[in-house]
């Protein structure tokens, strides 16, 4: 069941269309990933939803009630926009007790700053903060207001290994406390292990929605790496869902994710051992066939 | 609406740049007093010449209420530029440091925002004019003590010093009620370019052509008098002749909440319908 | 050749028409007013004069001979440098010559002619009481300043009770860029007139 759906979204700036009347949804109480490449429009869609910019067409419907006014969704929903600027002559527990302040959020900041990995005593002015400490610092404040949707554009920018493992373990303790969240990234790979739906913007078009359960249904490329020529029967197996180099050592074929093991089993036994076998991430090869 | 006043008032007091604009009224007001010490004799008796001719003038010409007098006249230009840096940079600021997306992507109003921008830019005004006037008046008065004031107005006025005190309370809250419709512009200007160095530029740019063309009071250069906002500002003055032309002050008040109110009004138009795209 | 001048021509060569300092009536004058006393007052002081406005005032003054009017009130004050008692002792302590013009009712005319070339007057028409020795009225011309006409009414007193002053005097300038004043074209056209200044003195002595 969708938390909010938005239908009809159009936006230019201009001549140029950013937005081509697109819809989508995120289902209540789960992860949805937002990907595309650069100019694909995902900060655009977050900046509408964030009430910072007025789309040229487009409803929001949420709890049965549809706006076309989105600034309203505010109330409701904690933002983390990209690039995430403070107010540099102050400290970063200065610049949520401004925020605090203005939302009248009851939350405790010491603790807010520890658990994203912040010192909440420090004194340290933003403007001598790294770009990993502000997005921590960004992710602190979206977190000030106990919302039931929370949207993060780029969360993962300039952090380190710990700090992004920090960031994803945060976001899963969110999920499971029932909020929806919804994750721009670049990073595919990381994506795909924890959101459960996934909406690809390209040039303004969403060129795929789809969910976990779907995304791991669908065929994965999986390269096989042998040490000796396959034998014709091998050769034969192998064509039926790829095809071969010109020496026969590497096969690439597409399989659902439940029919590898099988696969390797049938090689095994007409003499065709795979030395090594690879599979590319499917959202990888999804995202970079559609955009390329 | 109270918080996001609190908020401003609290930025607009952390910030250095007030407190520099504050330290350079001082400094102006210091230097005036430290001239009129060292040379203020001398200029008013050559001011004075043409009466000293057919008069004995007796008691103190320069005194304090004087160099305040003396002081506030810097007003024609210095203080509106000293104004303006900073009220120009409580709007423009937020967008070129990009807090404007911190602050309205939480649940408030853009017209709230605007309002309490507002609120922190007329306490700014506020508390500038009030430091000018107290670092004028007060080393004046403990240097020179208290007197009548002479003014060159319309001729030479002989102002009683009974009459001062509340003369310059008058004359200083016209004062900062233009300063206000001034700032406005800063507002307006810096909700248009989003940046603080072309916005204080423009408003200096208004205020210098004003001026200017203020002086210009023969042929079809008078019809412009009353649309100019240094005609108006300019009333200040008034407050210091012997029979105080209210009338005509009400009229330059009501030109600077004309135009508080209008600027106000397109810049909050402007501010609604604004794309955040920075 | 202006009047004025020819009268003292006449006056040179005519010995016997022009009246000398033994003038009884003027000897009088001169030996009431022309003396060591200081004259302590206090004056209001109220100024008329287009392009200078000021308050009435109350000063204290005290008149010496050959000495700056000690002055002392409440801010600042204008006292004019002529019409004041001082003019008194002013005309008749100066070499001069007493010309009589004519008679006023009970008054007499004279003209004083300065004949001291440093005395900032040249010459003075006086109309006095001979009886009371006092002046009533006085037309001074000045080397410098122009024309006084004073006016003065008496209370029992030597001095004046009320003296009314009146001069021609050009429109005060105004110090146009100093201090950035507001100019209009009505006010500037003004600028260069000559206006009527006029200064009343009530006096009340102590």
């Amino acid at each position: 069941m969708h938390l909010i759906r938005v239908e009809g979204l159009s936006l230019s700036y201009g001549r140029q269309k950013i937005l081509k009347d697109i819809s989508f949804c995120f289902e209540r109480g789960k992860i949805t990933g937002l990907l595309g490449p650069n100019g694909a429009g995902k900060s655009s869609i977050m900046k509408i939803l964030g009430g910072l910019v007025y789309p040229d067409s487009g409803t929001l419907e949420k709890g049965g009630r549809v706006m076309t006014d989105f600034s309203g969704l505010r109330n409701s929903c904690a933002y983390m926009i990209d690039s995430p600027s403070f107010y540099p002559f102050l400290s970063g527990k200065q610049n949520l007790e401004l925020i605090r302040r203005v939302v009248d959020g009851p939350v405790d900041l010491d603790e807010l700053m520890n658990r994203v990995g912040l010192d909440p005593g420090s004194k340290k002015k933003v403007k001598n903060y790294s770009t990993g400490m502000k997005q921590r610092l960004a992710i602190a404040q979206a977190m000030i207001r106990d919302t039931e949707l929370l949207i993060l554009d780029e969360p993962f920018n300039g952090l380190d290994p710990n700090g992004f493992q920090d960031v994803i373990n945060l976001l899963r303790e969110l999920n499971q406390s029932g909020k929806t969240i919804v994750v721009s990234s670049h990073l595919l790979n990381e994506l795909e292990q924890f959101a459960d739906s996934f909406i690809l913007l390209h040039r303004g078009n969403i060129a795929l929605n789809i969910s976990k359960p779907e995304l791991l249904q669908s065929n994965k490329k999986v390269v096989f790496t042998f040490d000796r020529t396959l034998g014709e029967k091998a050769l034969q197996l192998i064509r039926e869902y790829g095809e071969t180099d010109e020496k026969g050592l590497t096969a690439v074929v597409e399989l659902k994710p439940g029919d590898i093991a099988g696969i390797v089993e049938r090689l095994v036994d007409l003499g065709a051992v795979p030395v090594n076998l690879e599979t590319q991430n499917i959202l990888q090869e999804k995202y970079l066939e559609i955009t390329s | 609406m109270k918080d996001l006043i609190y908020i401003e008032l609290y930025k607009l007091f952390v910030s250095t740049r007030t407190y520099v604009t504050f330290g350079i009224a001082v400094a102006l007001m210091l230097i005036i007093n430290l001239g009129m010490y060292m040379e203020g004799q001398e200029i008013f008796d050559f001011l004075l010449e043409s009466v000293n001719e057919y008069f004995y003038v007796e008691g103190k010409v320069l005194n304090g209420y004087l160099i305040t007098y003396l002081a506030l006249n810097t007003l024609w230009v210095h203080i509106p530029v000293l104004i303006v840096i900073v009220a120009a940079s409580i709007f423009a600021s937020e967008f070129e440091l990009g807090t404007i997306r911190l602050l309205l992507t939480q649940p408030i109003r853009r017209g709230d925002l605007l309002g309490a921008k507002f609120l922190a830019m007329v306490v700014y005004n506020l508390a500038f004019m009030f430091i000018t006037v107290v670092s004028a008046l007060v080393p004046a008065c403990l240097m020179f003590g208290t007197g009548d004031l002479v003014v060159f107005l319309d001729g030479i006025q002989f102002i009683q010093e009974t009459s001062f005190p509340g003369r310059l309370a008058w004359s200083i809250g016209f004062a900062t009620l233009s300063m206000i419709a001034f700032s406005c512009l800063g507002m307006i200007f810096s909700l248009y370019f989003k940046n603080t160095l072309t916005s204080i530029l423009l408003s200096m740019g208004m205020l210098i052509l004003s001026t200017l063309l203020q002086k210009f009071v023969f042929g079809v250069f008078s019809s412009w008098q009353p649309f100019l906002f240094s005609h108006h500002f300019s009333k200040w003055q008034l407050f210091f002749m012997d029979q105080v032309p209210v009338s005509s002050i009400l009229g330059s008040a009501g030109f600077m909440m004309a135009m508080i109110l209008v600027l106000g009004l397109f810049s909050y138009i402007k501010f609604k319908k604004m794309n955040i795209t920075e | 050749m202006r009047p004025i001048h020819a009268i003292i021509v006449l006056v040179c060569f005519f010995q016997g028409f022009g009246q000398d300092l033994s003038d009884s009536y003027i000897l009088e004058l001169k030996e009431k007013y022309d003396n060591d006393s200081e004259v302590k007052c206090q004056i209001r002081i109220r100024i008329d004069i287009d392009g200078l406005t000021i308050p009435e005032k109350e000063v204290y003054v005290e008149f010496a001979r050959d000495q700056k009017a000690v002055v002392r009130g409440k801010g600042l004050s204008l006292l004019p440098k002529r019409g004041t008692i001082e003019q008194f002792r002013n005309l008749l302590s100066t070499p001069m010559q007493a010309i009589f013009l004519s008679k006023k009712g009970s008054y007499r005319v004279y003209k004083l002619v300065a004949l001291d070339p440093s005395s900032d007057w040249i010459t003075a028409d006086i109309v006095f009481d001979p009886e009371e020795k006092l002046i009533y009225e006085s037309v001074v011309n000045t080397r410098k300043h122009g024309t006084f006409t004073t006016l003065n009414q008496y209370d029992g007193k030597d001095y004046p009770s009320r003296t009314e002053v009146t001069f021609e005097v050009k429109k005060f300038k105004l110090p146009l860029k100093f201090i950035g004043s507001e100019q209009t074209a009505e006010t500037l056209s003004g600028m260069n007139d000559d206006v009527i200044g006029r200064v009343i003195l009530e006096y009340t002595y102590l």
